[in-house]
């Protein structure tokens, strides 16, 4: 993500790899945790004695028989609701493996895609807002600061209704999917401003004037000197604004966009099996976050080994 | 040349940190300003370089308005080690060097040997340093970059401020001969800030001591510590006016009274002094050899013998002159 990282790499060799690999065993304890869970949860015969969670309806209980065939699966289901019934079989409830994953596969896709395209556009607006909010004065501050206190003060469902429900009234006929990254993107904007600003309230005073004295322009002075120190900092507190918005993305099932808990509601409603496929989506955003988790954290800690102390 | 002309500056809030101004400061020549905390020398600093405005009055730089140049232009063409050094954290000892020669467009060789230049002058061993972070050095070494960084695209004027402050004597003492020699080198034009009489009286070629934002007095060293022109400067010199005197007295100008002309050896000795030298160092000299008399130099030249009875005569003398005086 941050290019100035990558020429830092000669620094410190011997301990940095070392946490590359540390990392790396993470990520691969996962992943295998994940695919055992996975193939454990979604093969189970679901039959005679064991018998499925939570009491399901007879239905449910029986085998997974010939789901398996079913040729015209959900690869072309319309994007307006549920999974179709007759594309997961014969009422008889088992839908196979192979179905399921590219159901919840195809689900997931569409989340990291908003999730993706939200943080994305998100930050690129964090950064001048959180240039402005770091000003403390003027007339573009107070605007901005109030909208920013706004958004974070308000709860991300009520402005995806807002935003969906409301568009319409302002003459804007937005699709479920983009009013959900236009709604997460401006959340994501705010608490990224957040971050961004204390980054640059962080950098000394005193770097500035350097670059100044130098003869940088205000320009050079932002880009060369100061947004370089400010996102070194900033970059632990953004990741886990990142975590937090791939969450939220979550909720944009209750806007019929059909993402992955979307997705998974249909197959429950079919297959009556709520803990299995929930517990299959959390292990995807889980797949997803770890990594992130733990990167934020190694980051924030090579940047304290660094030490950037202002001299 | 550095011509300040009826300058003052006021900042908002009413702290008058300047008056009335007036002040020529030479090509080539170190003036060094000097003054007690909050006298306004920062802010006098800053004004050149137009990183803070002139209330009223002017500065020209080579007899143009600073007012009517490109303020990023003007800076880049003036060298400046600002006080508390202000390295870049997040770039190399190399990188920071190279930030005014990399903004000019340099050829990255040319750079990159300019760099290595700058780290060898201040003494420092580019291979070992040039690819450390400012966290990785010390204060010292710190301040050796700052004082690189101002100098490194070879600015016709430099403005310095307190570059060794903050130091241990040694080092300190260490650093400004670095720089004297360096400066006898390159030769700029140099405001140089500091609070340390003794600096001052070491790095200038004249010394403008000030007050309050006023100016007190503008004088050689010499004439600064002979002559005091208030109550003020006195006051400032205080208990160090012997010490001064004999910092301020070169063995030239007693070179006269004792023995000049004698019997010149082929080849400069290994023991030798310089004409430049202060009556201090040749006492300090004196004292290590524990010889009765030492050749004097100048450059290369024979100058002449200088007996350490002379010295002494000498050093006696200013002590009597100042208890005349005083
Ligand atoms: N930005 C500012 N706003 C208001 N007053 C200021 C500002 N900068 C400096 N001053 C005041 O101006 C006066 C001169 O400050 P200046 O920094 O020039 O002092 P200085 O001689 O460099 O002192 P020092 O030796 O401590 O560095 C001080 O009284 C200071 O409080
Ligand atoms: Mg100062």
């Amino acid at each position: 993500m941050p290019p100035e990282m990558a020429s830092e790499n000669h620094a410190s060799p011997p301990s940095s790899r070392r946490r590359l690999w540390r990392t790396c065993g993470w990520l691969a304890t996962v992943a295998a945790g994940v695919a055992l869970a996975a193939a454990v949860l979604t093969t189970q015969p679901v039959g005679a004695d064991g018998g499925p969670p939570q009491g399901a309806p007879p239905g449910a209980t029986r085998p997974a028989t010939r789901a398996t065939t079913q040729p015209n699966g959900a690869a072309t289901q319309p994007a307006d609701g549920a999974v179709a019934r007759e594309s997961v079989g014969n009422g008889d409830g088992g839908i196979s493996p192979a179905v399921v994953a590219r159901k919840l596969g195809k689900g997931f896709a569409i989340t990291l895609l908003v999730a993706a395209a939200s943080l994305t556009i998100g930050f690129f607006l964090s950064v001048p807002v959180g240039v402005v909010l770091n000003r403390n004065r003027g007339i573009a501050y107070y605007i901005t600061r109030s909208f920013v206190d706004f958004i974070r003060g308000t709860p991300v469902l009520v402005q995806l209704y807002f935003v969906y429900f409301g568009s319409p009234v302002i003459g804007l006929h937005l699709a479920p999917i983009t009013s959900a990254i236009a709604t997460l993107s401006i959340n994501a904007m705010a608490y990224m401003a957040e971050v961004v600003r204390s980054g640059l309230m962080s950098v000394d005073r005193g770097q500035m004037l350097a670059g100044r004295a130098l003869g940088l322009s205000r320009w050079d002075v932002f880009r060369r000197i100061v947004w370089p120190q400010a996102f070194r900092i900033a970059i632990p507190p953004l990741m886990n604004s990142v975590v937090a918005l791939i969450k939220d993305t979550a909720l944009i099932s209750i806007i019929s966009v059909v993402e992955v808990v979307h997705t998974a509601k249909s197959l429950v409603s079919i297959t009556y099996e709520p803990m299995k496929y929930y517990f299959i989506v959390a292990l995807m955003f889980f797949v997803v976050t770890f990594p992130l988790m733990k990167l934020a954290g190694r980051l924030e800690e090579r940047i304290r080994q660094k030490g950037y102390a202002h001299d | 040349m550095i011509t300040f002309d009826h300058v003052c500056k006021t900042y908002p809030g009413g702290v008058e940190a300047v008056r009335d101004l007036c002040l020529e400061v030479e090509p080539g020549e170190t003036l060094v300003l000097l003054g007690t905390s909050g006298s306004g020398k920062t802010t006098t600093m800053k004004m050149v370089n137009r990183l803070i405005g002139i209330t009223s009055g002017r500065i020209l730089l080579d007899g143009r308005d600073i007012t009517d140049r490109d303020p990023v232009a003007l800076r880049r063409g003036i060298g400046y080690a600002i006080q508390h050094i202000g390295l870049f954290p997040h770039m190399t000892i190399g990188e920071n060097i190279a930030v005014v020669p990399k903004l000019l467009g340099w050829p990255a060789s040319e750079i990159a040997e300019r760099v290595d230049r700058m780290l060898a002058m201040t003494g420092l061993e580019p291979e070992d340093f040039r690819d450390r972070f400012p966290s990785q050095l010390s204060g010292g070494q710190r301040q050796r970059i700052g004082v690189a960084r101002a100098l490194a695209a070879d600015p016709p004027i430099v403005l310095m401020d307190e570059p060794f402050g903050a130091l241990d004597p040694i080092t300190r003492e260490q650093l400004q001969n670095e720089f004297l020699e360096l400066e006898t080198e390159i030769r700029k034009t140099i405001l140089f800030v500091t609070h340390d009489v003794f600096e001052a009286v070491k790095m200038g070629d004249r010394i403008a001591l000030m007050d309050a934002g006023e100016l007190q007095q503008l004088a050689t060293p010499k004439a600064l510590v002979d002559a005091p022109a208030n109550a003020f400067v006195d006051q400032f010199l205080g208990q160090h006016r012997f010490q001064l005197s004999l910092l301020t007295r070169t063995i030239r100008s007693i070179l006269s009274e004792a023995g000049r002309g004698g019997d010149a050896p082929d080849q400069r000795p290994e023991v030798y002094l310089s004409v430049r030298s202060s009556l201090i160092d040749g006492l300090d000299l004196f004292k290590r050899t524990e010889r009765e008399r030492i050749a004097v130099y100048e450059g290369r030249t024979f100058r002449g013998t200088m007996a350490k009875r002379d010295l002494l005569g000498a050093i006696s003398g200013v002590l009597g002159e100042m208890g005349g005086g005083g």
